[in-house]
């Protein structure tokens, strides 16, 4: 819908008030005619027409505006213009609050008017007047007859009658005037009454003395002189010879008062015969008013509205205009009341919108940087990962992969996808280790753990350092679990190299050692045989004994590099392991000074290993132990099944000095040994039956001192 | 016409013009009209309270119109206002009869002296209101016209209210036929 602009719309607010302003001076003007007019006004031939085209321009006025109104309210309805719902109320609010009143003024004020009239003419006073003009007339008429009689007394003998004696006469009848007109000649007027008969309109008594004449009979006439009245009255005189006129004067005081009953009577009886137009004078005057006041309740309900609705309609489009992205976008209604501050309201928060958008998108662009900058970032540290050569797995809470590098695949030999559940998938690769090592993890929430594991990828074993630590949001909440990935394989195989390059060295040394003893043996011999020294026998007897010894401490080795060597491939069973355990323990009964501490947990009982082997490994930690603590202090064997039946889990604790972190690294490496007596072998021996098992073995520090073996094997 | 025009028949019911008669009178046109069915007691009782009654009689010299586009050219015109005024003191009726417009081809004349008359008696009074006589045209050869003419005549009356609102003035026309 095409508005009109401001300067139209407060022309045409002027045009219309101007309008009103005229109509209403106009009504003001016409009731100020009619209180100084009286009822005379109705003769004015132009003012009821006048009136009744007003009327009639104003109701087509009237209905030309609330035509296109309506129609144009319609219309915006049709088109869902907002505010047009609320003009359209506000409208027939308006019309509804004044027609019924305007309607029952305008029916309440006719029929007071009609009933006033009439009551008017049905009270006394028309009968009063119309006597007291009855007397008046009566009382003149007995003037003009008394004129009458005075003439026609002197009619008798006119003819003899002159100036004096008409003089006489008239000062006998006491009449004003007194004439004898006759058929041919000059009137004749009585001396005295020159001055009446000059007053007199020069043609009055002149003709009354002819129509006398001509019609044969008396005439009376009255007529108003020099503001009194003159009753006249002509009478023929015989044989047509002239008329008679005798007239008898009313001081103006007298006739004043005959003009008033007079001029009382006409206005009554005007108001009788104009009552019609009376009414319908008034009533067009009050139709008017009824118009007027429609029109302009009418135009203040438009005014109104449009008043209210355009700053709404505005708002409304501006809102749209906001909502489009729009945000320069300002109301410019000017209004001074609620709707104003509404206005300004909507225009400050249209400006704060602004400012917080360029705000924003000044944030948007820095953000956008800093995300660049971020998945640049990103990517580098995922290609960073992504060549690692230690595998990365990340898991969410629920044990789902959320990160993985290609190590992973090329160390454990699973091809991890994102979202696959990370436990379920090793296990069935056969990493049971590791997945112990994750629901270690999981279980201890807090604490970060580090352990060095075989693994078998197919048919080849690996050992794979792997060190799982929990992953915390900035607030502390559990994002999940990280966990790195190291094949140590190489490095072990490397060290194993090196450890036996160090047996090697260590066998040639111990060989050598012995050596020196048996060959200085065998040189001293010969000497003595050759110098058939008398000592001989005892030499002999000594360097016997010395190479005997040497060989035994040789033959000791070689034994024990033979049994390592010679050890079988593991057979495992069904035993209990407790009673390995008892068995092992029944060997050391002979240390008095060594406190000894056994656990089972209750779950703990029939279990698959090679009984002889795991003897073995038992010995052997525990002659560690008895040897760390210099056979004094406490050793404490503990079993349970943390994994369910046939799982099992073996810890051996002492409380001798403990293994520093740097031995710890080597103390599986055949040939190292930690103590200054040890072949090196027996924890490489250890190493090798746990593995054979599937399973994993550790240091720990003991606490509160010493240190601690644990041993877990997958049921 | 007492001269060449013919008189058409009134139409019946209401007021109307009657004895519509044209004659010839000092070389140009005399007219004469009654005026029947106009007077009434409302009338009588309206003038006798003293209003001034006024009739407008509007008389013109019409000529036919030639072919059907051009309209009725009016040769000559004469207005003439009749009104009656009663004097409740004297008793007496006043008429005066005067011409306020005369138009004819050519400028327009002045109007003639007004006829003035008064009488005590009601019937003279309402005689002078519905019977003029003497309203002069000029003659047809005076205006030059070549066209059979005819003399219309046009009186408006006194007031009605239509509707109880809105004034309309009465109005009665009779026109003569077409002559020479």
């Amino acid at each position: 819908m095409r508005s009109a602009s401001p300067l139209g719309r407060r022309l045409a607010r002027l045009a219309g008030g101007a309008g009103l302003l005229a109509v209403a001076g106009m009504l003001y003007l016409l009731v100020r005619y009619l209180e100084q007019a009286g009822p005379a006004f109705v003769a004015n031939r132009l003012l009821l027409p006048a009136l009744s085209i007003a009327i009639v321009v104003l109701i087509l006025g009237l209905a030309a505006v609330l035509v296109r109104n309506l129609v144009r309210l319609v219309m915006d309805r049709k088109r869902g213009i907002l505010g047009a719902r609320l003009r359209t109320k506000l409208v027939f609010f308006f019309l509804a609050l004044v027609l019924p009143s305007a309607f029952i003024l305008f029916y309440g004020s006719a029929t007071i008017i009609k009933m006033t009239v009439e009551a008017m003419l049905r009270t006394p006073i028309e009968r009063i007047i119309t006597d007291t003009q009855g007397v008046a007339q009566q009382w003149t008429a007995h003037l003009m007859r008394d004129c009458e009689t005075h003439a026609r007394r002197l009619a008798a003998n006119a003819g003899a009658l002159g100036p004096e004696t008409l003089e006489a006469a008239r000062q006998e009848a006491e009449l004003a005037l007194l004439a004898v007109v006759p058929a041919n000649g000059p009137p004749r007027i009585a001396r005295d009454a020159v001055w009446a008969a000059r007053l007199a309109p020069s043609t009055s008594w002149r003709e009354l003395a002819r129509e006398a004449l001509t019609e044969g009979r008396a005439k009376r006439r009255l007529e108003q002189i020099g503001g009194g009245l003159l009753a006249q009255a002509a009478v023929p005189l015989p044989h047509g010879q002239g008329a008679v006129v005798a007239g008898a004067f009313l001081a103006p005081a007298e006739a004043a008062r005959l003009e008033s009953i007079a001029a009382t009577a006409e206005a009554y009886r005007q108001f009788r015969a104009q009552r019609r137009e009376l009414v319908a004078l008034y009533l067009s005057l009050i139709g008017l008013i009824f118009l007027v006041t429609v029109f302009g309740a009418t135009w203040v309900g438009f005014y109104l509205s449009r008043r209210i609705t355009d700053p709404v309609r505005e708002l409304a489009a501006a809102a749209r205009e906001i909502s489009g992205g729009n945000l320069a976008v300002r109301v410019r209604a000017q209004v001074g009341d609620e709707l104003g501050e509404l206005v300004r309201a909507f225009n400050e928060m249209a400006a704060q919108l602004q400012e917080s958008q360029e705000v924003i998108r000044r944030s948007t662009a820095e953000l956008r940087r800093s995300m660049g900058a971020l998945e640049e970032r990103r990517r580098y540290i995922e290609t960073l990962v992504a060549n690692l050569s230690t595998g990365v797995l990340s898991l969410d809470p629920q044990g789902r992969v959320t990160t993985v590098n290609p190590a992973v695949e090329r160390i454990l030999g699973v091809a991890l996808q994102l979202r696959d559940a990370a436990r379920e998938r090793l296990q069935a690769a056969g990493h049971a280790p590791l997945v112990a090592v994750l629901d270690e993890a999981t279980r201890s929430g807090r604490q970060t753990a580090v352990r060095q594991l075989t693994l078998h990828r197919g048919d080849e074993a690996i050992a794979v350092a792997v060190q799982v630590s929990p992953l915390r949001g900035p607030e502390g909440a559990g994002l999940g679990t990280l966990v790195m990935i190291e094949d140590l394989t190489d490095l072990l195989r490397a060290q194993r190299a090196a450890a036996w390059r160090e047996v090697a060295r260590r066998i040639a040394h111990e060989i050598k050692n012995p050596l020196t003893p048996i060959q200085l043996a065998a040189q001293r011999l010969r000497r003595k045989f050759r110098e058939r020294a008398p000592d001989l026998g005892e030499v002999i007897e000594q360097a016997s004994a010395s190479i005997e010894r040497e060989v035994a401490g040789l033959k000791r080795l070689v034994d024990e590099f033979s049994r390592f060597a010679r050890m079988p491939e593991v057979a495992p069973e069904a035993v209990d392991f407790r009673q390995v355990v008892r068995s092992v323990l029944d060997l050391y009964g002979g240390l008095p000074e060594v406190e000894w501490e056994v656990h089972f947990d209750e779950g703990v009982g029939v279990v698959r290993v090679d009984p002889e082997q795991m003897r073995r490994v038992l010995i052997n930690l525990i002659d560690n132990a008895v040897r760390a603590m210099e056979g004094k202090g406490r050793i404490r064997i503990a079993a349970s099944c943390p994994r369910g039946p046939g799982s099992l889990r073996v810890e051996v604790a002492d409380t001798g000095p403990g293994i520093s972190p740097a031995v710890r690294a080597k103390l599986f490496v055949p040939g190292f040994s930690g103590q200054p007596r040890g072949g090196g072998l027996g924890l490489a021996i250890v190493h090798r039956v746990v593995t054979d098992h599937r399973g994993s073995i550790r240091v720990e520090d003991n606490e509160p001192r010493g240190a601690k073996f644990v041993i877990e094997i997958p049921a | 016409m007492g001269v060449a025009l013919g008189v058409a028949l009134a139409a019946g019911g209401g007021p109307a013009i009657g004895s519509l008669e044209v004659g010839r009178s000092q070389g140009g046109l005399s007219v004469r009209f009654d005026l029947e069915g106009v007077w009434s007691a409302e009338l009588l009782e309206r003038v006798q309270s003293g209003l001034e009654l006024t009739f407008r009689h509007r008389v013109e010299l019409v000529g036919k119109r030639i072919g059907w586009i051009f309209p009725r050219r009016t040769l000559a015109r004469t207005v003439v206002e009749t009104t009656l005024r009663y004097d409740s003191l004297t008793q007496r009726y006043e008429f005066v009869q005067r011409v306020v417009a005369r138009r004819w081809a050519g400028p327009a004349e002045a109007a003639g002296p007004a006829v003035r008359r008064s009488t005590d008696a009601g019937d003279e009074a309402r005689r002078w209101m519905t019977r003029l006589e003497g309203l002069p045209l000029p003659a047809p050869e005076a205006v030059g016209a070549s066209v059979p003419v005819r003399v219309r005549i046009r009186s408006e009356l006194d007031r009605k209210l239509v509707l109880g609102l809105f004034p309309w003035t009465r109005t009665v026309s009779r026109e003569t036929l077409w002559g020479s």
